[in-house]
């Protein structure tokens, strides 16, 4: 019996290969080396640091610590995320091509091109400096704090809801707008009448998942000082105390589940 | 509102001639049926006189002026004045029956009003009579996409009843309604469209309908009026002649006429 050789299996081999050759040079310049787990003093070191994960810091000041610190990051999240709707928002109306007079056979206008190619543009730069550089810029300019996380969320989520946003509006269908707008209304008519009551659940869901990220986002926001429990991780990171760190990321744990939770809840109700 | 063609016609931007030299007179209150078979152009010739495409050739009026030298916002004002019905009325699915009826008159609203009557319907007693007529008003209330596609054309003529237009039009208004529904569905609608004054035309592919219930007959094919007389003057050699199928009847002429490929 001679079966046939498996013709993938050389080529499988061969970029199997060239993968490893690629990554190594990867893994020797960013100074990956597993040896420093086993460098005795550093074993030491972390193994003292987990030791002291448990039992977790619960006594009654620092509790309420960080009970205030989940409800400034919870408020930044939801604060940012608010913000970044009211900024996103009138871009996407302004920048989707689902209300452009062009797609109507009504007056034919390019000017509609040039007031959306620059705010595209905006969008594009909003969304394209990650949120942390946001919040390193605020930190300097209003100072260490919640204020400075809500603003970076603002401006970041503010360009991926615009582009968002825009993308949902041209995505559902266009004849009931269409229709209106050939029955006498304005666009923005249009848009509540024709495009909303389908793109609404869309929106919504998207706002949520959004807002989901946000409050993940603010927690790291706040380890660079811009407040909530992100802030006292960091604080407590630095003073090796061990029970508060346990403690904090607990409860950002159970903050995260939480809006999961309800996130997939709103969701779940609202696409059915 | 009278109207008034003077050899229009309208071409497709891929080529295709939808409608060639028209002449066409309306007067204020007139109602007309326009037959004719697929193809004909019925439906461009209800949108060109709706202002939503531009005839390419002669002269359209409407009214006392022609639309297409407007300002965009006074043919904006004009066209609230038109209300089209469609063949399938394009509602969003999740809209309530009560909001799509009052969209009719968002062109006669400010922003401001049509946003608050999104919140909460303002005029349901508006909605409620329009609906009534066309016995539909237990289902002020409910979304569109829980009606079925009889229903959804009733809700789309209660909108252009709601919107109280002047231009009536309307493109095979009862197209997925059973003969009896549909009957009394375009009662409902003529007599709607006498009691405004409104002007009416509709395109109707059962002949029987439009000679019943039409005072004034269109014949349309390949784009060019065919016959344009009363009811009763309507001989069926003309509709035989209007609806006849070349292709079908005698196969030897598709010979000297090769088959049109469609563009999609």
């Amino acid at each position: 019996m001679n079966t046939p050789r498996d013709p993938a299996s050389l080529p499988r081999l061969l970029i199997s290969m060239v993968a490893l050759l690629l990554l190594w040079p990867g893994l020797t310049l960013s100074e990956f080396n597993p040896g420093v787990w086993f460098a005795a003093d550093n074993r030491a070191t972390i193994a003292g640091f987990l030791a002291d994960f448990w039992p977790l810091a619960h006594d009654a000041d620092f509790l309420r610590l960080v009970a205030r610190a989940t409800l400034e990051t919870l408020a930044m999240a939801t604060a940012g995320t608010a913000l970044a709707f009211l900024i996103g928002l009138p871009l996407a109306l302004i920048v989707t091509q689902a209300l452009s007079r062009r797609q109507f056979s009504g007056a034919r206008t390019s000017a509609g091109s040039f007031i959306r190619a620059p705010l595209r543009l905006l969008l594009v730069i909003l969304r394209s400096v990650p949120e942390i550089v946001w919040a390193l810029l605020f930190v300097r300019a209003v100072g260490l704090g919640p204020t400075a996380g809500v603003l970076a969320i603002a401006l970041s989520y503010g360009g991926m809801l615009g582009k968002v946003y825009a993308e949902i509006f041209e995505s559902v269908d266009a004849k009931p707008a269409r229709a209106l707008l050939a029955a006498g209304s304005s666009r923005l008519q249009a848009f509540g009448y024709g495009v909303l009551p389908s793109a609404a659940p869309e929106l919504v869901s998207y706002s949520v998942y959004r807002w989901e990220c946000a409050l993940r986002a603010s927690v790291v926001m706040g380890i660079v000082g811009a407040g909530g429990l992100g802030q006292q991780v960091e604080l407590s990171l630095r003073l090796f105390a061990g029970a508060e760190v346990a403690s904090l990321l607990l409860a950002f744990v159970l903050l995260v589940a939480l809006a999961d939770g309800l996130s997939r809840l709103l969701r779940k109700a609202l696409l059915t | 509102m009278q109207l008034q063609l003077s050899g229009v016609g309208f071409t497709h931007a891929d080529g295709h001639v939808a409608l060639r030299e028209l002449h066409l007179q309306v007067a204020q209150g007139e109602q007309i049926a326009i037959i004719g078979p697929s193809g004909a152009g019925k439906t461009s010739l209800l949108r060109l006189l709706g202002c939503q495409i531009k005839p390419s050739l002669g002269q359209f009026q409407l009214g006392t002026q022609q639309p297409w030298q407007h300002s965009p916002r006074a043919l904006r004002a004009l066209r609230s004045r038109i209300g089209l019905i469609h063949q399938q009325p394009p509602l969003p699915p999740k809209q309530r029956v009560i909001t799509a009826v009052l969209a009719g008159r968002l062109g006669q609203w400010s922003l401001l009003h049509s946003l608050r009557n999104l919140l909460s319907p303002q005029d349901r007693q508006g909605a409620e009579t329009a609906l009534a007529r066309l016995d539909l008003a237990d289902k002020l209330f409910q979304r569109c996409d829980q009606l079925s596609g009889g229903q959804l054309q009733r809700v789309g003529i209660a909108r252009v009843l709601y919107q109280q237009a002047e231009l009536m039009l309307a493109d095979e208004p009862v197209s997925a309604m059973d003969p009896h529904l549909a009957q009394h569905t375009l009662r409902s609608l003529c007599a709607a469209a006498a009691e405004q004054g409104s002007t009416l035309l509709a395109s109707l592919h059962t002949v029987d309908l439009a000679l019943a219930l039409f005072p004034r007959i269109i014949g349309l094919r390949d784009g060019r009026i065919q016959f344009d007389l009363p009811a009763q003057a309507v001989s069926p050699e003309q509709l035989s002649a209007l609806y006849a199928n070349e292709r079908l009847a005698s196969p030897a002429s598709t010979a000297l006429n090769p088959l049109r490929i469609a563009r999609c």
